[in-house]
């Protein structure tokens, strides 16, 4: 309670500094904050200026040191974690990224400068400074308010890793000294107090405080710029330049980008600005992109929670920055397309569903990227493809050839299965755990396979009651994966009682924390005829035994035999369909590794099919699924005679 | 009106040679059987008694490539092997059977059965095959000079996407105006061949440029129209058999020979093609 109320009373402190409020109220705790004034030198690819900024302790410890994160060393050398995990290489000696701070103070003036030093927390790789360390002379006590005025010099990378230039082309990303998170004992699980500052590692790069960032820019006045706030004052210099003064609220980074060759269109979704940065060769696919982010968040909104900035602005970087594509920093995302991108193929909208959505699943719900990316690609994995497949059609969302097509869930599951490498790891790592390159597969595709696998089991309607309790929970605060499996627990008790046991511990135990397959098999469907009947015949207290003398009489007896190959065990659905039209659904725990089912009487079993819902996505072969004892094949003569006709085609190209 | 009347006498001349072009399309047809039939009963005991390959009637689901990938894998590395060794087959097939056509057109109307057909496409076979690989050559030399060179000269990573598609489209215009050219040498080199006898391939390629610049613009136009209309032959059959989706027996079979009619139809447009050279050179246009 005390701390709470010396946060109370920082606030207005705070915010006084900042002059022009955005939202009504604040959304966070906004324990940390920056007063950002640069220049852009196009000549130099630096951006060079002042930050001022704040960081409010939030534990009941006084706190000695102050950390940070410096991620554009991340690109300093061929010896960063950049370098050598992420292949990232320098263009010639004007390739190379840094940022360095040239003074730093307190509050009241104190030179820090000296206290200055960097730490690797998560290797011993001396040549990755990516995070430094500040010694403070006196410790900051509960409540209390460190500031700190640095002036830093950032020089920007090139190839474009995420953030970067090419040519004349910029995005500004992970580019000033930002505060690590501080965590108090108990939030996230943890045991002690402490400061959470990961290094910059190729696959993450996300856990921050939600902020207020005032950032003023001055550049060359033919870029066209955007960024993650919102646009406050834009200034002809009259020096052929000019100074863009922004403002964002309760976000976790602050990105911008700017390039002579934007063309910008604008748009609204209720109450909230939409600004769309495209180039010319890319203008035709300006409806389709800003439909597609007014798909996601008419969906998130409905399903998870509401958007609660006023603002969003988003990118597709030209060919010449298409390394910036595919990027989150809430407020501002890139999307990733290509010149003249059919209409067929999704790929931008998808996306750019994907990005935005970060800004519920890393921007709201801000977990920690570096050591549970699942919590943050997976879960954003899920929805991207929920949405995708809801709007574009179910099965070919993502491609919708005639002949060709596919959902994106579809794709997602793919890659998950097809991966030789789907049992090596379990699925809770940190980011740069993963062997054998796993990360992706594992933290996006395997996570929004079993997601939708649980959807299959507690319904739709129940894991949007899940997102929503999370959302309503964990909503600008910093969940870990287990505050998420707390709220799973809690929602599906609550609206499935008993179904599933006390609690759905024993599902993730297997798809999270296990390393086991889902592979269930329809072995044998079969029809055995008895003919001349046979057995005890009950007619009121009394039984009498018949002879087989009735030759004409025949009894079918038809069986289903299942087979579990794999280490998961769910509860799973059986159709069987029966020569009369006669459809029975069975259910079966899933844990025996044998189950039959038998039927005596005329009717005799046609096919059999385990999972007739594809709701076990999991399920890592579907082929054994089904088994039917007629055989049909329509579809591979179909196949044939495509084939031949494509042949025939070939040869008459090839021929004159 | 000479274009059109040259035309029409190629495409007359060309209709009447049916019964050769049905010939050609069976033996070319029967050769596509023997990859087509092992990969059909291939799919059939890769899938089993699953019923996944039914959610294939709807189009091929990429989705399920993952759930078929392990059984699919080394069957399509053979059959890549096949499809190139059914390629070669038909590329001298092809040969073969343009001998035949360029004498039934070089010759006087009247009785010309199908063994002579036969007779005249093995005389000029091995002509035939190189006048065949020297023009693919002198293709393969054009593709290089009218698309892979500009590009290489032009640089694309410094103008970036958008002006290399742009310049793509130029070049592949340029690239599409001048296979014509490449067209009527190969035509009037097999023409000469078969109405004078002789054998040297050296010779007919000579004789092809020859009468291929004699009065270049009215072959380059007619010729130009019988590809234009067998590239909306080539583009209607990729359409037809992309989009097309019959799910039971009967329609399978009707897609089949709507497909089957369009490859006779390409078939013809080459004879086509072949009978309006010749036209062009007896009328010495």
């Amino acid at each position: 309670m005390k701390r709470i109320l010396l946060l109370l009373l920082t606030m207005p402190l705070c915010a006084s500094v900042f002059s022009q409020i955005i939202l009504q109220k604040p959304l966070s705790q906004r324990i940390t904050g920056y007063d950002i004034d640069v220049v852009l030198s196009t000549e130099k690819h630096t951006v060079s200026g002042t930050v001022k900024a704040f960081w409010v302790n939030p534990s009941g410890l006084p706190v000695k040191e102050a950390m940070l994160h410096m991620y554009l060393n991340a690109f300093m050398s061929n010896k960063t974690n950049m370098a050598t995990d992420g292949n990232w290489s320098s263009v010639g000696n004007d390739g190379y990224g840094w940022v360095r701070i040239t003074k730093m103070t307190d509050g009241s003036g104190v030179d820090l400068t000296a206290n200055m030093h960097y730490v690797q927390p998560d290797d011993t790789n001396r040549f990755d400074l990516t995070v430094m360390q500040v010694d403070l002379p006196e410790a900051v006590n509960p409540g209390d308010t460190l500031w700190l005025n640095m002036s830093f010099e950032s020089k920007l990378p090139s190839p474009i890793r995420r953030t970067g230039f090419n040519k004349d082309y910029y995005f500004v990303g992970q580019w000033f000294p930002k505060f690590g998170v501080y965590e108090t004992a108990g939030m996230r699980q943890q045991l002690t107090d402490g400061w959470n500052c990961h290094q910059f590692h190729p696959n993450s790069e996300f856990y921050s405080n939600h902020s207020v960032y005032n950032v003023t820019v001055t550049l060359p006045k033919e870029y066209i710029t955007g960024s993650g706030g919102k646009l406050i004052s834009e200034k002809d210099n009259g020096d052929s330049t000019k100074t863009i003064v922004w403002r964002a609220e309760d976000i976790v980074d602050f990105a911008w980008t700017a390039w002579p060759g934007y063309k910008v269109f604008t748009d609204k979704w209720r109450g909230t600005d939409i600004t769309f940065l495209t180039s010319e060769a890319r203008v035709e696919q300006v409806d389709r992109q800003i439909q597609s982010l007014k798909n996601a968040l008419d969906y998130l909104d409905a399903n998870v929670g509401p958007f609660p900035w006023p603002h969003v602005t988003f990118v597709d970087p030209p060919t010449v920055g298409s390394g910036a594509g595919g990027m989150e920093y809430t407020t501002i995302f890139t999307s990733a397309s290509a010149d003249q991108l059919p209409e067929e193929i999704r790929m931008a909208e998808m996306v750019t569903i994907h990005e935005f959505g970060h800004a519920y699943f890393m921007g709201i719900l801000a977990s920690n990227e570096f050591e549970e990316p699942w919590v943050d690609e997976g879960i954003n994995s899920f929805w991207e493809q929920r949405i995708m497949d809801h709007y574009y059609g179910n099965g070919y969302g993502m491609i919708s050839y005639p002949m060709i097509r596919a959902s994106d869930a579809g794709l997602g599951r793919m890659q998950y299965i097809i991966s030789g490498t789907r049992q090596v790891a379990t699925n809770d790592l940190n980011s740069w755990s993963y062997p054998h390159g796993t990360y992706g597969m594992m933290s996006y595709q395997k996570t929004a396979t079993w997601l939708f696998t649980l959807q299959g089991l507690i319904g739709e309607e129940t894991m949007n009651n899940v997102f929503r309790e999370y959302y309503k929970k964990w909503g600008f605060r910093h969940p870990s994966g287990r505050d998420f499996i707390d709220v799973v627990n809690y929602v599906v008790k609550r609206e499935l009682g008993d179904k599933y046991g006390p609690d759905m511990n024993w599902y993730f135990d297997q798809v999270l924390y296990g390393s086991g397959i889902c592979d269930y098999k329809v072995l044998d469907v079969s029809n055995k005829n008895i003919s001349g009947f046979k057995g005890a015949i009950i007619e009121g207290d009394s039984v009498r035994y018949e002879k087989s003398d009735r030759k004409t009489d025949t009894l079918n007896l038809a069986g289903v035999r299942l087979e579990r190959l794999g280490d998961i065990t769910l509860p799973v659905d059986i159709l069987i369909h029966f020569d009369n039209g006669d459809e029975v659904r069975e259910q079966w725990d899933g844990k025996a590794r044998f189950m039959d089912f038998r039927y005596t009487g005329s009717r005799k079993v046609e096919w059999a099919k385990i999972d007739p819902d594809n709701k076990i996505t999991m399920d890592v072969n579907r082929i054994n699924n089904s088994y039917r004892l007629e055989r049909g094949f329509s579809a591979a003569s179909r196949m044939m005679t495509k084939f031949i006709s494509f042949i025939q085609l070939l040869i008459s190209l090839i021929t004159f | 009106m000479k274009i059109l009347s040259v035309l029409k006498r190629g495409a007359v001349k060309s209709a009447s040679s049916y019964k050769f072009l049905i010939v050609m399309w069976l033996i070319m047809l029967a050769t596509v059987f023997l990859v087509a039939v092992p990969l059909k009963a291939a799919f059939k005991s890769a899938f089993g008694t699953s019923m996944l390959k039914d959610s294939l009637l709807g189009g091929f689901d990429l989705g399920v490539l993952g759930d078929i990938a392990p059984v699919l894998k080394p069957l399509m590395a053979s059959m890549s092997s096949g499809i190139l060794l059914l390629l070669l087959v038909n590329v001298l097939l092809y040969s073969f059977f343009a001998g035949g056509l360029f004498t039934r057109f070089t010759t006087e109307y009247g009785n010309f059965r199908v063994h002579e057909y036969l007779k005249s496409s093995a005389r000029y076979f091995f002509p035939f095959l190189g006048i065949f690989f020297i023009v693919l050559g002198m293709t393969i030399l054009w593709s290089f000079l009218s698309i892979l060179l500009p590009i290489a000269i032009i640089k694309p990573q410094d103008t970036g996407m958008e002006a290399l598609a742009n310049t793509m489209k130029i070049l592949a215009a340029v690239w599409f105006l001048g296979i014509p050219v490449l067209l009527l040498v190969a035509d009037h080199a097999r023409r000469w061949m078969t109405t004078t006898g002789t054998r040297r391939v050296s010779t007919a390629i000579g004789a092809g440029f020859q009468s291929t610049f004699r009065s270049f613009l009215m072959s380059y136009f007619a010729v130009l129209i019988v590809l234009i209309i067998s590239v909306a032959l080539s583009y209607l059959t990729l359409k037809y058999v992309s989009n097309s989706l019959p799910e039971k027996g009967i329609y399978i079979f009707l897609f089949f020979i709507a497909a089957q009619a369009l490859a006779i139809m390409k078939l013809w447009a080459k004879a086509w093609r072949y009978a309006t050279v010749t036209e062009l050179a007896f009328h010495n246009m």
